[in-house]
């Protein structure tokens, strides 16, 4: 698990989202306290894509070794972020604007762990289409 | 924005919060990931106070770059998924309360940190 070479996966995806994340933040920038929808967009999109990602890693036989290190570790964890969450978060209950801090939260956690969650959904459909053992497990 | 302190300062974010999750593993289907929340909970605190004192290129790399990658939010969403998954209502429950009012607690300190380095 320590082998230099996971960590070298890990750091050249977690450049490469970062960037992405970068990118994305200066293009659709909000300047606080607005609605941090970039920042939600990024944080929703790489939970699905983490999804998507955790199922083929567990089910999918022929998944390479380097996936879950530079996709999953890597990239998506330096594409999303929580301290940019909690920072906006801040600024919006500080300018007085706590419904949207609230709704910010909740819509990123209950969207982070439902989006985790369609991406199980979309594997097991496309996938195993015939039902296995592992069927309950990913759609349930 | 500063393109290179972004790369370098998430290929030590990303690396540390690998380094983190290795040191300070999950064994069990229920217990609340202590290495992630521990990173999102430092991470918070370090982009607060970038927030405030941070100009480029220290915001690139601090701020964009290692907090931005050290925190994490899809490793958090499957651990989440996860705790669900295996009925583990109160780790669940606590992991989320824990990130939420650690995590911007940390941030709000980190904002007031830089204001008074400021």
């Amino acid at each position: 698990m320590t082998h230099p070479r996971t960590y070298a996966l890990v750091c050249v995806g977690s450049a490469i989202g970062a960037l992405a994340r970068a990118g994305i933040e200066a293009l659709y920038a909000a300047t606080p306290p607005d609605f941090p929808w970039a920042t939600l967009g990024i944080n929703i999109g790489g939970a699905l894509v983490m999804g998507l990602l955790s199922w083929a890693v567990l089910y999918l036989a022929g998944t390479p070794s380097w996936t879950r290190p530079l996709i999953g570790i890597g990239v998506l964890g330096g594409f999303t972020t929580y301290s940019t969450v909690a920072v906006e978060s801040v600024q919006m209950l500080a300018a007085g604007r706590a419904l949207g801090a609230i709704s910010y939260v909740v819509v990123s956690f209950v969207g982070g762990v439902a989006a985790v969650r369609l991406g199980h959904v979309a594997m097991h459909r496309w996938f195993a289409p015939a039902p296995t053992i592992d069927s309950g497990r990913a759609s349930s | 924005m500063n393109v290179v302190m972004i790369i370098v300062g998430a290929m030590l974010g990303g690396g540390l919060r690998y380094a983190t999750e290795v040191a300070l593993p999950t064994r069990t289907d229920h217990e609340v990931p202590r290495g992630t929340l521990l990173i999102n909970i430092v991470g918070s605190f370090g982009l607060g106070i970038v927030i405030v004192v941070g100009a480029d290129p220290w915001r690139s790399l601090l701020g964009i770059g290692l907090c931005g990658a050290l925190t994490t939010f899809s490793a958090l969403s499957l651990q989440l998924d996860r705790l669900i998954e295996a009925r583990a209502w109160r780790s669940a429950a606590a992991y989320a309360s824990l990130t939420l009012v650690l995590g911007l607690g940390a941030a709000e300190m980190g904002i007031r940190l830089g204001q008074w380095i400021n």
